[in-house]
């Protein structure tokens, strides 16, 4: 018997709405739960590969997890309780984020606009400095 | 064989899970073993499913649950709360009622 399918449970509850965090917490206590199933089932004297069958067996459907997790609508984020607010606020959020998404962005990279900053400031200088030097020169040459 | 247990998922397991975080708190695995041991093996079910039910009690206020580190793993605790104890009382109060009706039903059928 296969090891349950946990990637398609993860898959499956963020493609519905419950979130990240959630999903990464009911992921680790499954996968805990599992792991103490098959170490149950070794005690028993269980081999390695049966141990695996009983242990899927007895934690059962995925399906059926995700059936419990979708019918509790408060497991799910906020934008699928509330659709038709979330249809509003988003592009309202979104209006509101853009002029400072500039800023935002200049603040997180800081060190990187500080040195291309000071990059543009020594060529300009340099370059200022030999044209001068050429202007002089036609001039007292 | 896997295990599909769509009654489990009608009233039972919450009356179950809150009686047994009534007297002290546990992890998934931990409740699901006293559950077989408590019920005689009567309620058999894929164990997984124990997890919706935590979690929905857990968003409506009945439990609270913190991370602790056991034997080199973190496990999730589940403890009753003050409403949790609360809806207890009214589950465990529904199921007397239900129950009583039933067996009288049973009992009498006539009056049925």
């Amino acid at each position: 018997m296969r090891d349950p399918d946990f990637a398609r449970l993860r898959a499956r509850l963020l493609e519905n709405g419950i979130p990240r965090r959630h999903v990464r917490r009911t992921l680790g206590e499954l996968e805990d739960h599992y792991r103490d199933l098959m170490e149950e089932a070794a005690v028993n004297g269980a081999s390695v590969e049966d141990a695996r069958a009983q242990a899927a067996a007895r934690l059962g459907e995925m399906d059926d997890v995700i059936a419990g997790m979708l019918a509790c609508r408060d497991l799910r984020s906020w934008a699928y309780r509330y659709p038709r607010i979330a249809v509003i606020f988003y592009p309202l959020a979104c209006l509101f984020a853009l002029p400072a998404m500039p800023v935002i962005a200049g603040v997180s990279n800081a060190p990187l606009l500080a040195r291309w900053g000071a990059s543009l400031l020594l060529a300009g200088l340099f370059t200022g400095t030999m044209l001068l030097v050429l202007q002089l020169s036609i001039l007292f040459g | 064989m896997a295990q599909s247990n769509p009654p489990f998922m009608s009233g039972v397991p919450e009356l179950l899970l809150l009686r047994l975080l009534d007297q002290q708190e546990m992890y998934g695995y931990e409740l699901v073993r006293s559950i077989r041991k408590v019920t005689g093996e009567a309620i058999s079910l894929g164990e997984g499913v124990i997890y919706p039910v935590l979690h929905g009690l857990e968003k409506n206020g009945s439990l609270r649950s913190r991370r602790k580190a056991v034997a080199g793993r973190t496990r999730v605790y589940y403890a009753l709360t003050r409403k949790g104890r609360d809806r207890l009382d009214k589950l465990r109060s529904d199921w007397h009622r239900i129950q009583g009706g039933i067996t009288t039903a049973l009992e009498n059928p006539s009056h049925a």
